[in-house]
């Protein structure tokens, strides 16, 4: 690799950061700008933080003769999405004192906070800290927070699934020391020099220059697909027999980010590739990040995801490579079946007795508007709950929502109530299009971002469930999602209908994904005006409400009706 | 030169002596005199040929026999040689003008003039003086400029000299916003009486606006000294009409102006942009004006002079206090308007003073305003913050439209340190303006030309302006010297314009290098002139940059901290004569950063706290220290 004189200006900044420290230290304590020194903003990524700037007020500071408004994004891993009441509150908390005054849940299951400016970094990831929790590994060219379905109830393999996740989520974290020096103020442990290069072998996985790209990993229970695990570089699937956990089904190579006009990137579903027991799992995965980590594209990183890689070297060789790094054989996939990749919303019980809510976050954003008090709701629960022996937990969903679990028999009521009082529990009557929705930060603080999403999708469901409503589907759940960008944070080749954001105000219209999250959805129409959208759908989801058949989802009715066909593999999605 | 002489040495010695005498005026004119005398003397052709080159000629040339002018009749004068000297000490530089402007005047009119700084100024040679001119302003809390300090201390010393042969008289420069009005004028007014001295004119007390009775008191004192010599002020004294308005000009601009603080120019806006991001509480404006065409020059630290209007609500309130008509006619000067206009454009309104409060008073008879204005420490609460309509409401009085106007201050112009150069944005001038709003005795309250420039001035609006020279704040003579700069909020101005002229000397290393410390409330939405900083700390014209964002953590974090912080690198830059401006708030930031210097130098040079103070004076003594303060 170092031979290679065409790496990407990232794999330089990598290989001379001197395991992720760069300059880091410096870009903090320079007081003239918000922003950090050009290699810095990789080399934050990989801390849980991009360097974003409040893209509404770039022309108007400009003129101010001041710099964009530059703030940070920190993402805080949520191994399998759970987090303790007092961790909530601390979270809520930080938004306050150095954020934007809201909670982003993400579509991988972790707290994002927005508007954090620079001088206030480490106080805020200090803040984490308190609450045992880190952003480390939340972005960067690593394995990302690792995703588990949070729904307790589901089945009774859902503790071991669980901890699976949490095992792979601290195997794969770095190993370098530089978060808690940068962050933590903690000094080099081990006695060694701050000018001494650490030991290799403290990235005994990634080594220096760590993977080519994100390395995103979902655990699945069948037959809720609710952390859409295709979209993700390994997908598990978990494979339990009379209540127990066999092992999990290997999906490898999904991704969902393209580039517009370049149709040499694509969105890519994993291939199910196997099957492995729960000993071996550790290792399979080991054995697949280090082939992307050896194999992957350092140069051009529209191409380094694993997906590339595999369809590179074709499937066939990807799995005879894997094998003959395991030293053994994965046995053949188990059968498995998915019906939904939504969530379930309401009050179930547990097998334990104990309660489960699962609420709808619009958008994921957690804030308090003039109208509707989500945040101080949420914050009330989560007192309650601390000041009741610690009593339930809050999961973040792979869809943006929030579930309030293992909730005592007695405190219930009480939870009920706060939530009631807040006006939360109503939400869950809305249209089966709205809560099945899902959308990315995109405008105004994403700087990839072309178009608006999750400002902005609320109020065109708006128009589109006057037609749902006029065709008498309320109650149907149709997967709808927007991004501002084609890079896929909020899974828009997944959605029966997505949008995908080319310039303000206009947005390539998607359709005929599956419900379950198992086929990838195709493009019906490019650069559509709201109004365009509005009309184009409409007779659409009439004919679905007039012609489909029993049990018939949107996504398989437009590809009957002949309005797209179906996109069978990444590879022809373009077609 | 020497080969055209026909007797070299004599003749040499004796234009040389005879130019020693000779103002610049007069040796210009003779230039043009001896011209026209050799013109006389030979044929037309060179004349032709002089002509043809120059394609003209002067006036005075055509007529080498026409009047002397004044300066010269005036010499009659000289015969007497009265000896005159004025001293002046003053923190602005207007003393300086206003002395330099009598000491040519006398000159013209043929007294022998020293003029000295009060800083400079031996104190011995005090009591030898026939003749003493005395200009000073007055500072802050009534106290001496730093300039003044040591004359102003001596006269009050038990060491002070006997005058009784001195004639002097004073002229005081100050400001009747403040409470102690040109106290430092008759402070040294009455204490040269008591050492004997005697008044040949009486003291002149100068408000802002203070060209007219400068010149009255330039030629009451002149003639009173010439009649105590026993001179007639024959038809040769000369008034020197229009130099007053060199105050706007000065001399060291290369080509005067027409337009002057009397006669201003009418600016175009070319561009308004409020500097504070959204969300912040500050309000702060850059303004870009126009004056091309005008001839106007200033150089970095100058000011520039606004004319501004007061607000239509305000001179409502006015009217409604005293139940006068808007549209009765009034006579302002030479012309006739309307009360309202002459409230709106000639009288101040928004500050209240202690002689509109007295004039007042004369209709009230107002016991609690006559306790008041007795008592300074209750005054000074009163007058801060009130205004012309708190005190007519409070106190009202049948006013007529002319009695009215009568109490009322003219409206002076307000003075804006130029915030760009002419080199780097050719015929424009830019300012800072902060909005001053505050809430005051349940009313709100608007600064006159911060909120007339916030509010009520637009892009292409036109705006009153002149140029005010500051030459107690300019650019140190050797571009090679180091400069610290202490610039927080507004106080930045005139730093863009020092960094902007010396951003062009490059960064070799015989280009001094500039040290900027700014503050304000908030990093992200208060750093004035952020990008343009940025870009200059990126090329080199800043070597170092130091920021105080004083709310941006729990504790407040003022320009005086940073300069604490940075002790060591700050007192080796003054060692290795570095020239230190401060620009800002005079009562608070200025002070504070004085101290912090004081400290800094006990601190690092290892003093006492008495010879860090010394130090520092002397720095302020040495123009090393200098201050455009507000």
């Amino acid at each position: 690799m170092s031979n290679n004189t065409n790496l990407s200006e990232v794999e330089i900044v990598k290989d001379k950061s001197n395991y992720l420290r760069g300059t880091i230290e410096g870009s903090l304590t320079n007081e003239i700008t918000g922003a950090l020194y050009a290699d810095d903003t990789h080399l934050i990524k990989f801390h849980g933080s991009y360097q974003q700037a409040d893209r509404d007020l770039d022309s108007e500071r400009k003129r101010q003769k001041l710099e964009p408004l530059y703030s940070f994004m920190i993402r805080v891993r949520v191994p399998g999405g759970i987090a303790t009441p007092k961790q909530w509150l601390v979270m809520d908390n930080l938004a306050d004192q150095y954020g934007s005054g809201t909670l982003k849940l993400t579509t991988r299951q972790a707290f994002q906070l927005h508007g954090v400016m620079k001088r206030n970094l480490k106080q805020t990831i200090k803040g984490f800290n308190t609450a045992l929790l880190d952003s480390i590994a939340g972005c960067g060219d690593v394995v990302r927070n690792v995703m588990s379905n949070p729904n307790p109830h589901q089945s009774a393999v859902h503790g071991e699934v669980y901890e699976i996740s949490k095992r792979i989520s601290e195997h794969f974290t770095p190993r370098t020391r530089a978060y808690y020096e940068l962050w933590l103020n903690d000094e080099l442990v081990g006695g060694g020099e701050p000018e001494s290069e650490p030991n290799p072998e403290d990235e005994p996985i990634y080594g220096k220059t760590y993977l080519p790209r994100k390395f995103k990993i979902a655990l699945a229970i069948p037959p809720h697909n609710d952390t859409d695990i295709f979209a993700n570089d390994i997908g598990l699937i978990a494979i339990e027999r009379d209540g127990k956990l066999l092992g999990f089904n290997v999906a490898a190579g999904g991704g969902l980010g393209m580039t517009f006009g370049m149709p040499d990137t694509y969105p890519r579903l994993a291939d199910v590739s196997g099957f492995c027991t729960t000993e071996q799992v550790l290792d399979v995965i080991e054995n697949i990040v280090l082939i992307q980590r050896d194999l992957g594209n350092r140069e051009n990183r529209k191409f380094s995801r694993l997906k590339y890689t595999i369809d590179q070297m074709g499937l066939d060789a990807f799995k005879t490579e894997l094998h003959n790094r395991l030293g053994y054989t994965l046995a053949d996939a188990e059968p498995y079946t998915f019906t939904s990749n939504g969530d379930a919303y309401g009050w179930q019980k547990g097998k334990d007795g104990k309660w489960n809510l699962t609420l709808f976050i619009e958008g994921g954003r957690v804030v308090d508007t003039e109208q509707y008090k989500l945040r101080s709701g949420l914050r009330d629960v989560a007192a309650f709950l601390r000041d009741n022996n610690g009593d339930g937990d809050f999961r973040l969903t792979g869809n943006q929502n929030v579930m309030i679990c293992n909730v005592a028999p007695k405190n219930k009521a009480r939870v009920q109530a706060i939530l009631e009082h807040y006006g939360i529990l109503a939400e869950i009557n809305k249209t089966g299009l709205r809560l099945n929705s899902l959308a990315c930060v995109a405008l105004n603080t994403c700087t990839l971002a072309f178009a608006e999403a999750e400002r902005y999708l609320p109020s065109l469901i708006d128009k589109l469930d006057v037609v749902i409503r006029e065709s008498g589907l309320e109650r149907d759940a149709i997967v709808i999602r927007m991004t501002g960008c084609p890079n896929g944070c909020a899974r828009p080749y997944l959605g029966e209908i997505a949008f995908v954001g080319r310039a303000l105000g206009r947005y390539n219209l998607y359709l005929g994904a599956g419900f379950a999250g198992e086929r990838l959805n195709k493009l019906y129409k490019e650069m559509l005006n709201e109004e365009e959208i509005v009309a184009e759908l409409t007779p659409i989801i009439h004919r679905y409400a007039q012609e489909r058949t029993n049990g018939e989802r949107f996504g398989d009715f437009v590809i009957r009706a002949g309005y797209v066909t179906a996109t069978t593999h990444g590879t022809n999605f373009h077609h | 030169m020497e080969q055209l002489l026909q007797s070299p040495n004599t003749q040499l010695d004796w234009l040389r002596q005879v130019n020693e005498t000779l103002t610049p005026q007069q040796l210009l004119w003779l230039s043009g005199y001896s011209y026209g005398l050799y013109i006389a003397k030979n044929d037309g052709n060179h004349n032709a040929k002089f002509e043809a080159k120059n394609g003209s000629h002067s006036p005075s040339i055509a007529a080498p026999t026409a009047t002397l002018p004044a300066e010269f009749s005036a010499q009659t004068a000289a015969q007497t040689q009265i000896p005159l000297t004025i001293l002046y000490g003053s923190h602005s530089g207007n003393g300086k003008k206003v002395a330099a402007n009598a000491a040519e005047q006398a000159k013209n009119r043929g007294f022998v003039v020293k003029m000295h700084d009060m800083n400079e100024y031996p104190l011995k040679n005090l009591k030898q003086e026939k003749n003493l001119l005395v200009v000073v302003s007055t500072h802050g809390e009534g106290i001496p400029p730093i300039a003044a300090e040591d004359l102003y201390n001596h006269v009050h010393s038990p060491r002070a000299p006997k005058l009784g042969e001195t004639s002097f008289s004073v002229l005081a420069l100050g400001d009747k916003s403040y409470i102690h009005y040109c106290k430092t004028g008759a402070d040294f007014d009455g204490q040269l009486e008591k050492l004997g001295a005697t008044r040949i004119h009486p003291r002149v007390d100068c408000d802002v606006d203070f060209e007219q009775d400068v010149q009255a008191w330039i030629d009451g004192t002149f003639k009173a000294l010439l009649d105590k010599a026993g001179v007639k002020p024959s038809s040769g004294i000369l008034h020197t009409n229009g130099r007053t308005n060199g105050y706007a000009n000065g001399h060291a601009t290369p080509q005067p102006s027409t337009y002057t603080k009397q006669h201003p120019f009418e600016a175009t806006v070319l561009e308004k942009v409020k500097l504070n991001g959204r969300g912040s509480v500050k309000e702060t404006y850059h303004l870009e004006l126009a004056l091309e065409g005008s001839g106007l020059a200033y150089e970095p630290g100058d000011a520039l002079g606004i004319y501004a209007e007061n607000s239509e609500e305000l001179v409502h309130e006015v009217l409604n206090a005293t139940n006068l008509s808007a549209d009765a006619p009034v006579q302002v000067g030479d012309s006739t308007m309307p009360l309202a206009e002459a409230l709106t454009r000639q009288y101040e309104l928004t500050i209240l003073t202690r002689d509109t409060l007295t004039k007042h008073n004369a209709f009230a008879q107002s016991g609690v305003l006559q306790e008041t204005l007795l008592d300074t420490s209750r005054l000074q609460s009163y007058l801060y913050g009130s205004d012309v309509v708190d005190v007519l409401t409070k106190f009202p009085v049948q006013h007529t439209p002319e009695t009215l106007i009568s109490i009322l201050r003219k409206l002076p112009p307000r003075l804006y340190s130029i915030a760009s150069s002419l080199h780097e944005h050719p015929d424009e001038a830019h300012l800072t303006v902060s909005a001053v709003r505050y809430e005051a005795g349940g009313r709100h309250k608007k600064g006159v030309a911060s909120c007339f420039l916030a509010d009520r001035v637009a892009l292409e609006g036109r705006l009153k302006v002149f140029v005010e020279r500051n030459e107690m704040f300019k650019l140190p003579q050797n571009s090679a010297t180091d400069i610290i700069m202490i610039g927080p909020g507004t106080g930045i101005a005139p730093f863009r314009a020092f960094v902007e002229v010396r951003a062009n000397n490059g960064t070799s290393t015989a280009a001094g290098k500039n040290w900027l410390f700014f503050g304000n409330p908030h990093f992200t939405t208060d750093f004035l002139y952020q990008t343009e900083l940025q870009q200059w700390l990126k090329k080199g014209a800043l070597a170092r940059l130091d920021l105080a964002f004083s709310r941006d953590q729990a504790d407040k974090l003022y320009v005086q901290h940073k300069l604490l912080a940075r002790s060591k690198d700050v007192f080796a830059w003054l060692e290795n004569g570095t020239q230190f401006y401060v620009c800002g708030d005079k009562n608070r930031m200025a002070v504070d950063v004085e101290a912090a210097l004081r400290t800094i130098v006990e601190r690092e040079s290892g003093v006492s706290a008495e010879r860090a103070a010394e130090y520092v004076k002397s720095l302020k003594k040495q123009r090393r220290y200098l201050e455009d303060v507000y």
